[in-house]
């Protein structure tokens, strides 16, 4: 069927596609690490130029291959363009990637070289368009793709799509009467007076118009769901969550006044100090004592100390060495460390630390004031609690920890005591109380989620609200939670908050680099077990802790079985890191890969008759004896069945192939059938040289 | 098979001029012809059935005799009859018309089942027996019986092994509008059956015979012969299906279309084009089935309509 081009409208069209296309590239740079975002625009635009200008295919790839290899020269290239020295950097560039990919080393691939693929899926990607927009004038499934992914952004990303689904919204209305036009116009032949043509286009274009401000003007309803993400992320237990500042929604971080808790968070992925050495322990700021009804203050006598004092000297401890630096303009006058705090040093000679015998905060002076400091070397001992030890009926608890660690509001509700009660009934021992309670909000009730989580009002109790009412929330509701609880029961706790252990970004022999950022900053729970001291408790749900529990009993076990047991734990533990190092491989970006692969998957998808056709006639294109023929008219056969013509089982030949020119208007299927019934049902050798070129043509004519 | 094919054609255009619109009718009557077989016509009178017999004949430059059955006809009224020369004092043999070329057997149930066998019995064994002599018929034997619907009163209705004998039942129909008035128009002055002249000879039509059964069939081309007779004796709204002789009928049939149209081999399409007509009247329905005179021509329709035509030896069926 010939059809009628119009260039310059066909032209508008391809740029809508076009513009279609970059709300695709414009999330890019929030969500990865993705730059010159204006450059690769620019280059799509001239790959898009080339293809609509349907140059031989030799010149088209020419003119491709140069653009991408100006872009990348453009972005990462300093040597003149296109000459020796640049060759040599790019064929090493090259031959060294290839490398990479083939031996799946995913996480080597050099920028430039990923870069280059990007820009090969754009010239990919204008040819794709072209194809919907100027061959097949469809472009629904496209525009509803866009819409998906620009939402899919919108939720999960920090991208915000308000203006995109606006503008993808347009456009891709617009594009669709455009095509719808283009379609119709087919049927009048009449009609395609340029007059008409413009009554379309601004009917469209008003319809557009309105329909887009009635849908910004009317008043629309909050989300009737929570937001999935959350949910999503404790699932894969990436949830992270603390919020420390004034009013909601707040970003995440560490903060001093915890007076009021409550309420949303945004995520901030802002570094706050990298550390280098043994880790993988949350990170202890101070703990707080004093429970409010709304939040934590402390009341305890500030009682400097050379090192920190939490646990008994009985536990057994492992030393372990860890360096900080303290990333651009925190603010902090204190040191985060994990474990007990033994030793710290920093460059500045004259830096003394006092560390709060009470809140177990590591303040920094020099001569007598407050510094921050920028980097330091902590030595800290990281205890493993003896379980057995814990589990022993309880001895009675000195004064200091009972005088500060056991208070609560007179007006806490007694639904809470009474919950505590009920969970721990029939435990005799502090240690199996805490579990219970611990555990209790690991269960299913509970759900961890930073945003839409209320503030309580005057009069409301923050930890009632959390349990009874929402049961959803972060690390502040779970670790105020347990802490109250457990003090319902005269168990002496505190609140502590700090950071978890961060994320492990690089991994050698006894090495490991730690990125902490805002997102890892956390609260969690220490109880008081007499003789053994402060022990830390993970209630919230989707954190593992990082705290290490001896579960054996030292004492009746055989020295061998311990260590056995020991190396276990190791192992597990090693398997452990492995894990999480995996999941922090989640750095790569897979997704623009995914992306890529499966765009790949989907023009092949879609040009899936096209090549069908070209390796068919390929293959048979020196067909010259009966058996060949037969092979081949069952590949035009086949063909014909995957483009949706079927030939029915109760179906002859030749009326499947009456059918076949009826619908192709052509007579050439009739022509090949006969030949074909001459090889086979008439014994004979054919003349199928001769008919080749009939066979090419039907072939050529299939359209799905 | 060029000549041949030409003298066939205008055979077709010689009886065309007569009968007005039935090239399909006209054509399996000449299948029938080639593969040696006999031709059922059931309709009502005055249809143009004599005509094109006796186009056909005229056509081959063969003997055409018309035989009118009554219901008082006696066998030998068909066979001949030996009648004693008393000049000579012997009996002398007067040939009746079945010994012809071609026999139009007019009404055939209208006569009764003796004198029907009579017939019938030509038809299968090429030879009749009088007085006890055994007579073998014209080398060349082709006969169109026709009968009227079965529901019209005073007829016997043929048995079924005697229906089997036809290798082809038709209908001829009446004719359309413009097609009734091309008739008027023809026969205005003269009836064109006087004016045309025999475009085969005899001879050929014999030879042609003989090249209709080397016309090539092919395995797969047989495998749905069979499956489709086969069909047949399974199918729930028949009592008794399509016997070998059915098969065989298809197969001869098929050899012969496909030699009119020119093919040295048999395709499917044959196959599946004369299916209906050849093995409509050799099934038996269920008694509760609505009994038309097109039912077994929807059961055979049904079965093709289902039925897999093989493509390469492979895909066949069974």
């Amino acid at each position: 069927m010939h059809r009628m081009y119009n260039y310059p409208r066909l032209f508008l069209s391809y740029v809508l596609g076009y513009l279609l296309f970059m709300e695709w590239l414009l999330p890019l740079p929030e969500i990865t690490d993705t730059g010159y975002l204006p450059l690769f625009m620019g280059i799509a635009g001239v790959f898009f130029l080339i293809t609509f200008l349907s140059l031989p295919w030799w010149a088209s790839v020419l003119l491709f291959t140069g653009g991408l290899l100006f872009g990348l020269h453009l972005i990462f290239y300093e040597n003149t363009f296109l000459s020796m020295s640049w060759w040599s950097v790019l064929f090493q560039d090259v031959f060294q990637n290839v490398h990479f990919l083939l031996r799946g080393e995913w996480f080597h691939l050099s920028d430039s070289f990923r870069s280059f693929l990007f820009l090969l899926l754009l010239a990919i990607m204008s040819y794709l368009l072209y194809f919907w927009v100027v061959q097949a004038r469809r472009i629904l499934f496209f525009f509803v793709f866009t819409v998906i992914y620009i939402a899919v952004m919108d939720t999960f990303t920090v991208y915000d799509g308000q203006f995109a689904i606006m503008r993808v919204f347009i456009i891709g209305f617009l594009l669709l009467a455009l095509l719808q036009w283009d379609r119709l116009s087919a049927f009048f032949i009449g009609e395609r007076s340029i007059s008409v043509w413009l009554k379309w286009i601004t009917v469209s274009l008003g319809i557009l118009v309105i329909a887009a401000g009635v849908g910004m003007t009317a008043p629309k309803m909050d989300p009737q769901w929570p937001d999935p993400v959350p949910y999503l992320k404790t699932a894969a237990g990436l949830g992270e969550g603390k919020d420390l500042h004034g009013d909601s929604p707040r970003v995440i971080g560490y903060g001093e006044n915890d007076e009021q808790l409550g309420g949303g968070f945004a995520m901030d992925d802002t570094r706050v100090f990298t550390a280098v050495g043994e880790g993988g322990d949350y990170w202890r700021g101070e703990s707080k004592n004093v429970y409010t009804g709304h939040g934590w203050k402390s009341n305890t006598p500030q009682e400097p100390h050379h090192k920190s004092d939490f646990y008994d000297e009985s536990v057994p401890r492992e030393e372990k060495e860890i360096e900080v630096s303290v990333q651009g303009n925190w603010d902090f006058q204190f040191a985060f460390y994990p474990g007990e705090l033994l030793h710290l040093q920093a460059p500045e000679e004259e830096v003394e630390t006092e560390i709060d015998r009470y809140s177990g905060k590591a303040r920094t002076f020099i001569d007598g004031n407050s510094y921050q400091l920028r980097t330091y070397q902590i030595t800290y001992e990281d205890p493993e609690f003896p379980v057995e030890k814990m589990k022993e009926i309880p001895k009675k608890d000195p004064r200091h920890i009972t005088d500060h660690y056991l208070s609560l509001p007179d007006e806490l509700p007694a639904s809470i005591q009474n919950l505590a009660e009920e969970i721990t009934e029939g435990m005799d021992n502090r240690y199996d109380k805490v579990r219970a309670i611990e555990s209790y909000f690991h269960g299913p009730d509970f759900t961890y989620e930073t945003q839409n989580i209320p503030i309580p009002e005057e009069g409301e109790d923050y930890v009632e609200q959390f349990l009874f009412e929402t049961q959803r929330g972060y690390c502040d509701n779970f670790s105020t939670s347990m802490a109250v609880m457990l003090r319902t029961l005269d168990i002496p706790t505190r609140w502590v908050k700090g950071f978890t252990s961060g994320e492990e970004i690089k991994s050698q022999e006894n090495e490991t680099v730690y990125e902490v950022t805002n997102a890892n900053a956390h609260s969690w729970v220490e109880v008081y077990f007499p003789e053994v001291g402060w022990v830390p408790f993970e209630p919230t749900k989707g954190f593992a802790g990082s705290f290490d529990y001896n579960n054996t009993n030292t004492e009746t076990e055989e020295p061998e079985e311990q260590e056995s047991v020991q190396e276990e734990e190791k192992e597990e533990e090693e398997e452990e890191s492995k894990d999480s190092s995996a999941a922090n491989s989640n750095q790569f970006p897979w997704w623009p890969f995914l992306l890529g692969v499966s765009l790949i998957a989907l023009v092949v998808y879609i040009f899936r008759m096209r090549i069908l056709k070209k390796l068919i006639v390929w293959r048979f294109k020196h067909v010259d004896d009966s058996e060949g023929y037969t092979k081949a008219f069952h590949s035009l056969l086949w063909l014909l069945g995957l483009a949706g013509y079927k030939k029915e089982a109760s179906e002859t030949l030749r009326e499947y192939a009456a059918r076949m020119d009826d619908t192709f208007k052509t007579e050439d299927m009739s022509i090949l059938t006969k030949e074909y019934e001459k090889i086979h049902y008439g014994n004979q050798e054919g003349n199928p040289d001769k008919l080749l070129a009939v066979w090419e043509c039907m072939i050529q004519r299939i359209k799905a | 098979m060029n000549k041949e094919r030409s003298a066939l054609h205008s055979v077709i255009e010689n009886i065309e001029s007569v009968v007005v619109g039935k090239r399909e009718e006209i054509i399996l009557s000449l299948t029938a012809l080639l593969a040696k077989g006999h031709v059922l016509i059931e309709d009502v009178p005055g249809v143009g059935k004599t005509m094109m017999v006796r186009a056909i004949a005229r056509s081959i430059g063969a003997d055409f005799k018309r035989i009118q059955f009554t219901p008082d006809l006696l066998p030998s009224d068909i066979t001949g009859v030996s009648i004693y020369n008393q000049k000579e004092q012997v009996f002398e043999f007067r040939p009746g018309p079945v010994m012809g070329n071609v026999v139009l057997a007019d009404e055939i149930n209208r006569t009764s089942p003796k004198t029907q066998s009579a017939l019938l019995e030509a038809l299968e064994e090429g030879s009749i027996t009088v007085d006890g002599e055994t007579r073998r018929l014209q080398e060349l034997f082709f006969v169109m019986a026709t009968q009227n619907p079965i529901e019209y009163g005073g007829t016997y209705p043929l048995p079924e092994a005697q229906l089997d004998r036809f290798l082809l039942k038709l209908n001829m129909g009446y004719p359309t509008y413009e097609d009734e008035l091309e008739v008027l128009k023809r026969v205005e002055k003269s009836h064109p059956i006087d004016q045309i002249d025999h475009v085969l000879s005899l001879e050929s039509v014999l030879t042609m015979q003989e090249e209709v059964s080397k016309v090539y069939v092919e395995d797969s081309v047989k495998r749905y012969i069979v499956s489709i007779v086969n069909e047949t004796r399974t199918h729930r709204d028949v009592r008794l299906g399509v016997s070998p002789r059915g098969s065989i009928a298809l197969m001869k049939a098929a050899q012969a279309y496909a030699f009119l149209q020119g093919r040295e081999y048999v395709i499917p399409d044959d196959v599946k084009y004369l299916a209906p007509f050849t093995l409509s009247h050799r099934i038996i329905l269920r008694a509760d089935f609505p009994v038309s005179d097109n039912s077994g021509r929807a059961i055979v329709k049904d079965i093709l309509s289902t039925l897999q035509v093989p493509l390469t030896k492979k895909e066949a069926v069974r």
